[in-house]
């Protein structure tokens, strides 16, 4: 039996520091791959499981992309409002099991405070919160499950969506201000893996009664939660809706695509922004496909280099006997060793990679992102050891044919 | 054993002129002697070594092996047959450094169609402590220059091979070592019966020779040894 791996191995060994920086070029053009492709899938994955709960979203006309960025992940910004008899009208819609408005406006220590009912807390809690109740009074919040809050605990929402402070001069955006109320935190949602996770959801007629708007209710009533007085709702940004079966979902949505609102379904919403991204995608696979090819052919120009200081050795070898077939292999077996062994480090190393940016990622949106291992990132690896293997019978082929006796001499 | 008929070793120069490095008419070489060849250099010394050994094909002329014309022989079995019947020793010893000298010498026993390696191995082992050869050391580069060249003359002679060629096997030797190295290649002569032919100009080795052949500008001059010895007939 041939076995090539004792002076493989010894031939690696020759030039350590020259050995692991191949390995390490390897493994770091593979990481980068394996992290791009383990990462775009996780961001999908993720932020469709953070639609999951938002069937139907009713919104003012204008960019649905907008309205779901708001709605379902919380990035508040310029606001259309829905109109109020739009409002009522939803309200009144019998095939509606949820109806909830998602009103924006302040914020508490950099986390948004979202006016909505108590249903949908309980609903997008999974059915049951997490701990305590939902809010049955004005002063009354349910926190994400993320939130910093503790049930029990009092604070006064600001107004403003918090991002003033991250610019610095808080003084000079002089629109923060704090609204002189008590809030106490009397609940917490279980995870959803979303925006929501860091939020704090308050009575929408909270919100309403913050920016003297009329509340939906009769004048001074705390009444929390529907039903509604119709002539007393005001405009929201969007009304999130759970509709009782897919019929009415759908037909839902049909009558709600009309002049003054737009309807749609978040998953679908995403599906288009997806088809975006992968353009974007296969155009960084491709940068990547090439990145590694780059490195393969550079390391293949160095180590023909590095193998002609081996060539007296090899003719030694030959000299004691060795077939041509012993060189080609051992040359082989080197090359395709130093890409294998970099191929295998780079999937781990793109794993931790795809695993930091995701932690820092959810820290940073409330999106819950799981970068795993899949199949193409094992496929990329495989290619990888298929094309290392493929190159390197080209130094193995043109160093076993030379002759003997010139590096002897 | 060797037989050498109407040898041409000849090569183009860089201007394509063909110029002939060897020419031998004939030659013969039995078991059991120490043969040193000398000569200046580019008289074809190292050339006759390597001819006879299978790496360097005639330009004309056979050269036969028990009566094989090696050169007729595939490459394959031409390896194989240098493998089992040549030990080849130079004057840089060519160890792998990175490999312990035990590994060092059973190398060949990975290059394929070796049957008994366990037996090679004990081998290997008796004939680096017969030698001398500290097999302790992982390195074979923390040996001593002797040492490593001794563990080059173990290495050839794992296969327990008829014939050693050495090529120059004491110019990187002290007076110490080299006495040592020519005393064994001459043991290796007339105390094992091996055919051993040497390149050098040590006077260490050419005065333990028992045949010396002179060459200059690839012709032969066979000349008395220093010191002659008596051959078993």
């Amino acid at each position: 039996m041939m076995n090539p791996l004792p002076l493989v191995i010894a031939t690696l060994r020759r030039n350590p520091v020259t050995t692991i920086t191949f390995i390490a070029l390897v493994a770091v053009a593979v990481g980068l791959g394996v992290a791009i492709t383990s990462q775009e899938r996780a961001l999908k994955r993720g932020s469709a499981h953070a639609a999951d709960r938002f069937d139907l979203v009713i919104a003012a006309p204008g960019s649905q992309t907008d309205a779901m960025l708001k709605a379902v992940f919380l990035r508040t910004g310029s606001v259309e409002l829905l109109k109020p008899e739009v409002v009522a009208r939803v309200f009144a819609e019998p095939h509606a099991e949820i109806v909830a408005p998602i009103a924006f406006g302040d914020s508490h220590d950099g986390a948004p405070i979202v006016g909505s009912v108590p249903g949908f807390v309980t609903y997008l809690s999974g059915g049951k919160l997490a701990e305590g109740r939902p809010f049955a009074d004005h002063e009354e919040a349910v926190v994400g499950a993320a939130s910093p809050l503790k049930i029990g605990d009092t604070f006064h929402p600001t107004h403003g969506d918090g991002h003033a402070e991250l610019e610095g001069d808080g003084e000079e955006h002089g629109h923060d201000h704090e609204h002189g109320v008590d809030i106490t935190v009397v609940g917490r949602m279980a995870p959803t893996g979303s925006p929501w996770d860091m939020a704090i959801v308050v009575p929408v007629e909270l919100t309403w009664e913050l920016h003297n708007l009329p509340t939906g209710h009769p004048q001074g009533s705390e009444q929390v939660g529907p039903p509604y007085v119709s002539d007393r709702l005001p405009g929201v940004p969007a009304l999130v809706v759970k509709p009782d079966s897919v019929a009415a979902a759908y037909g839902l949505r049909n009558i709600y695509r009309a002049q003054d609102s737009t309807a749609f379904f978040p998953a679908e919403v995403l599906v288009e922004l997806y088809a975006l991204l992968g353009d974007m995608r296969q155009l960084m696979n491709v940068m990547a496909l090439a990145t590694q090819t780059l490195v393969i052919v550079a390391i293949l120009v160095g180590i023909m280099v590095l193998l002609r200081l081996y060539r007296v050795q090899f003719s030694v070898l030959r000299a004691l006997g060795a077939p041509r077939s012993f060189i080609f292999l051992t040359i082989w077996s080197y090359v395709a060793l130093i890409v294998a062994v970099g191929a295998v480090a780079g999937l781990g190393l793109g794993m931790g990679l795809a695993g930091t940016i995701s932690a820092a990622f959810t820290a940073q949106t409330g999106i819950a992102l799981d970068a795993t291992i899949g199949a193409s990132e094992i496929w990329l690896v495989m290619a990888i050891i298929a094309i290392g293997m493929a190159v390197a019978t080209v130094p193995a082929a043109l160093l076993y044919r030379k002759p003997v006796i010139d590096a002897l001499r | 054993m060797f037989t050498i008929e109407n040898l041409v070793l000849s090569y183009r120069d860089d201007g394509g002129k063909p110029f002939t490095v060897l020419e031998l008419p004939a030659l013969q070489l039995g078991r059991e002697s120490l043969v040193v060849v000398t000569g200046p250099s580019g008289s074809g010394k190292s050339s006759l070594l390597y001819a006879l050994c299978g790496l360097l094909k005639p330009t004309a002329g056979a050269v036969r092996h028990e009566g094989q014309d090696i050169y007729a022989l595939s490459e394959a079995r031409r390896d194989r047959w240098r493998r089992e019947t040549v030990g080849l020793i130079f004057q840089d010893f060519h160890l792998i450094p990175e490999l312990s000298p035990l590994a060092n010498v059973t190398l060949a026993t990975h290059f394929g169609g070796t049957a008994d390696r366990r037996a090679l191995a004990l081998r290997g082992r008796a004939l680096l402590d017969v030698l001398g050869v500290p097999t302790d050391r992982r390195h074979a580069s923390a040996l001593s220059r002797g040492e490593q060249q001794r563990t080059a003359i173990a290495r050839a002679l794992l296969f327990d091979p008829p014939a050693i060629l050495a090529d120059e096997p004491t110019a990187s030797l002290d007076a110490e070592a080299s006495t040592l190295v020519a005393d064994r290649l001459l043991s290796l002569s007339r105390d094992e019966g091996r055919l051993v032919l040497a390149v050098s100009h040590d006077p260490i080795l050419i005065s333990r020779a028992d045949r010396l052949l002179h060459l200059e500008r690839g012709h032969l001059k066979e000349t008395e040894p220093t010191m002659r010895k008596e051959i078993p007939a």
